[in-house]
Formats: structure tokens, sequence, C-alpha cells
């Protein structure tokens, strides 16, 4: 195990209430919105505080409530890409992903920008602004920028889903490629099945809070454990079964 | 142009540009908390900043005599300890000025903080950046176009003061005089031609920082 994580967080209306484990490769979390899937990431990266539960990467406890310890998002050492891609608009691409090496002395990290620039093809938009650029080339320097201090762990919230297919499916082939080399726990939250079905390794399908089946996808969608995930990880469920006769 | 005149022009810009600098420093600290934070006694802060702005001026200066006069809760504790008093000297002008401007620098630099996309602000975090890093390198160049027109409002605002500026530094001809308390006293004596004079200087300046301020808004996108 490389990460283990129980978290229990209340608000008003919503109650989250969750606990797995995972090793290295992809696991993707995978629900309705509103199920709790941003919020299990935000908690894991530091960015929420949890109410309740514990958190583990590499052995190295970042959160237990009961011994009060809370490790700072700053140095949990994990690399968060989201749908917005979060660029910074008045930094240059290449000032964009050094911005991500703060810890590297100046020679160090213009040399590692300079060196995933080369990996993620995104040659000749050194000098170039966010803006100038396309929605796939941001996605890219949005992963450089996440994974060029060598993450402990990479979160991923619906990272492509601003993008138009073609570019989807070639920054799926991206995103595997960086996984080949990095062999940390990636942790993706997605509500494209297609998508889940491709990239993960491990599944963890959400409702309200509380996650409800987990296994590999496949496994998942031979046999879903109920009618709420068989119809969440259906290919075809929406397209023939009438709204009305939809899973509460 | 004679000494009084000269006097109250470069009064009026001291007084302003030390009010300004301390409401840019001040305010936009006020701002940035107001804007990325949420905590108990928040709305009452809120209020508390934005009252001068809608209080006759008078009212503010009377609350500044209450504080700060010989007799107030501050102002006898600074007279017991340094044998001064800030009442009816120039630095006066400068505490009244602070006050009345410090809402336009907070309400428009927390507008222009606030509209800052909280991901820009994650995203440094999670890249190792402490929040007193993450304001310097991404949240205040990014909002610093809307930042400059709450500091531009606010010298404006400074330049144009008397209510408050009256009531705590006095209309002390060659120590507390600044462009509209000269332009009052003038107005008074029915001395139009320096009054004519001033109020020109005093238009044409507070129309300049305004149209400025005008133009950081737009380039911030806080007007469309």
């Amino acid at each position: 195990m490389i990460l283990a994580a129980v978290f229990k967080k209340k608000w008003d209306r919503f109650h989250l209430d969750i606990a797995f484990q995972m090793n290295e490769g992809l696991t993707v979390l995978f629900g309705a919105s509103g199920a709790g899937k941003t919020t299990t990431l935000r908690l894991i990266a530091g960015l929420l505080p949890p109410d309740d539960g514990h958190l583990e990467l590499n052995e190295a406890i970042l959160f237990n409530a009961a011994q009060g310890i809370n490790i700072a998002a700053q140095h949990r050492f994990m690399g968060y890409v989201c749908q917005k891609h979060a660029l910074f608009p008045h930094m240059t691409i290449l000032k964009n992903i050094m911005f991500g090496a703060k810890d590297l002395p100046a020679h160090l990290r213009q040399e590692r920008a300079r060196e995933l620039i080369a990996t993620l093809r995104l040659e000749g938009l050194e000098q170039k602004h966010p803006h100038e650029i396309s929605g796939g080339q941001q996605q890219r320097v949005a992963f450089a920028r996440a994974i060029i201090r060598k993450p402990q762990a990479l979160l991923l919230d619906e990272p492509f889903s601003s993008l138009d297919t073609i570019t989807r499916v070639k920054m799926r082939a991206c995103l595997k490629s960086i996984m080949k080399d990095l062999h940390i726990p990636v942790i993706m939250v997605t509500h494209d099945i297609f998508e889940a079905c491709h990239m993960a390794d491990n599944m963890l399908i959400y409702s309200a809070g509380r996650i409800i089946q987990e296994g590999a996808p496949a496994e998942i969608i031979r046999a879903p454990a109920t009618e709420e995930v068989a119809a969440l990880t259906s290919f075809t469920y929406y397209q023939t079964v009438p709204p009305a006769d939809y899973p509460d | 142009m004679n000494d009084e005149i000269w006097f109250s022009i470069k009064l009026s810009l001291l007084v302003s540009a030390l009010s300004t600098i301390f409401v840019a420093v001040i305010g936009g600290a006020i701002a940035y908390l107001l804007a990325t934070r949420e905590f108990k006694g928040k709305a009452i802060l809120e209020v508390l900043i934005t009252l001068p702005l809608i209080m006759p001026p008078t009212v503010t200066g009377y609350y500044l005599i209450v504080i700060f006069g010989r007799n107030g809760y501050l102002g006898k504790l600074l007279f017991d300890m340094a044998g001064w008093s800030i009442m009816f000297t120039w630095q006066a002008a400068v505490l009244a000025s602070f006050i009345i401007s410090l809402p336009l620098m907070v309400r428009t630099a927390q507008a222009a903080i606030a509209s800052v996309d909280i991901t820009m602000r994650d995203s440094a975090t999670m890249l190792g950046y402490s929040e007193w890093q993450t304001a310097l390198k991404v949240v205040l160049p990014l909002a610093k176009k809307g930042i400059l027109a709450g500091v531009v409002l606010a010298f404006a605002r400074a330049m144009g003061e008397f209510g408050a500026t009256l009531m705590v530094a006095g209309n002390i001809p060659g120590r507390t005089s600044t462009m509209p308390l000269a332009i009052y006293s003038y107005a008074a004596s029915g001395d139009w031609e320096k009054a004519h004079l001033l109020v020109l200087i005093l238009t044409l300046t507070s129309g300049l920082f305004i149209f400025l301020a005008r133009q950081f808004e737009i380039k911030s996108g806080g007007r469309s």
C-alpha cells in the first residue's frame, strides 16, 4: 500500500465518509456530480481539512485527526491538476513550468523545465503566454508544472473535461506516458466512463459521499454491486432506459 | 501664486501621498484578508471599514476626536507617553484622509483580489508556496490593476477631504490648511480669485485621478 485515506467530512446536507487504499497506478474516482469525488481530492491535497480520519502516503502520516497531525498542503509534495488548468496568465509557459520547481536552484529549474518541454512536445511555446496556446497545450503545461518537482502523488480533477474529443484522446495517451516514468499513485476524477475504463487500474464508485464499489473497471462493469453502479457504469444505460426508470 | 496657496497645494499633496501610502499598505492587507478568508466578525469589520464612506465626514471626524483627542482613548495614552497630541497638526489631516479614503481602497482592492480564481491560489499552494508567497507572486500581480484603481481613488479622495480634516486638524493657515480648507476660507472671506484657482486645480487633479482609476478598472475587467 502506498496511499491510504480515511476521511469524514460533514457539511449541512452532505456527509462524506470514505476509506480506500491504493498502490502506484491510476485510481479513478467515478460517480455522479456532488457525490464527493472532488472533495476527496481536496482532502488528500490538504486544501480542505477533514473532520476526522487519517491519510498516509509512502508510510508518512500526512493527516491524523486522533494524533493532531495535519501536514500543510505546501509540504505534502503532491501534484494537482484541475479542469481549468489554472496556468498563471501573467507568466510565460517556461515560467509557469519553472514556478513548479521552487526548491531547485535557478539553473536546474530551467534545465528540468526544458526537459519537460521536450518530453511533452511544447517546444517553441516557451515565451508564449497561456492565452496564446491551445487547450491541449495548456493541459500539457499544467502537467509539466505539476510534475516538475517530482511529486509523491498526482491528483487530477477532471483534467480533460474542457478538451475536445480528439485532444482528450491524445491527452490520455500523454498522461499514460507520463505515468510510466513517475511510478507514483495517480488519482483522477472523471465523469466519463470511457475515459475511466481506458485509464484506470482501479476505480472507486461514489454515491452520496460513500464509496459503493471498488475494483478494476472491467470487474465493476461485469458485476456491478447495485443497480445504481450498473446505471453509472453502463455505456448504453442512458441511451436505452427512459429517465423515469433511472435509480434514485 | 502667493505663499499661502503654494502651502495649501504642497500640504494637500503631502497629506494625500502619506495617507495613500498607509491606505495602500494597510488597506491592501485588509482587502486581501476580506477577499480570501472567512472568519468570525468579518461582516462587522466590513461594516466598520465602509462606514466612513457613507457617514458625513464630520461624524467620522467626531469619532476621531473621541479616539485621538487629548482626552480620547488613544490620544490620552499618546499624550501621557510622548507629551504630544495629534490634534490640530498636519498629521491629523493625514489620519483623517486615511480613515476617509480607506473604504475606497478596501472595496476596490477586495473585489479585484476576490476575482482571482481560487484555482490559481490552490495551484500555487500545491506547488509548495506559502500563503504569503502566493499573495506576492500570483494574487497581487493578477489583481494589480484593480488594486491600483483603489490606490488612485484613495489618493483623489484624500486630496478632496474636508469635513473630518476640519474636525481633527482645524483650519490653521500655514499649518493645517489643505486645499479644500483653503478654498473654504477664501470663499468665506470673499477672496474669490484665490478660491477659483484652487477649485480649478482640485477639479482637474480629481478628474485626472478618477480617469486613471477608470482606466485601471477597465483593464482589470472591473467594468465592461
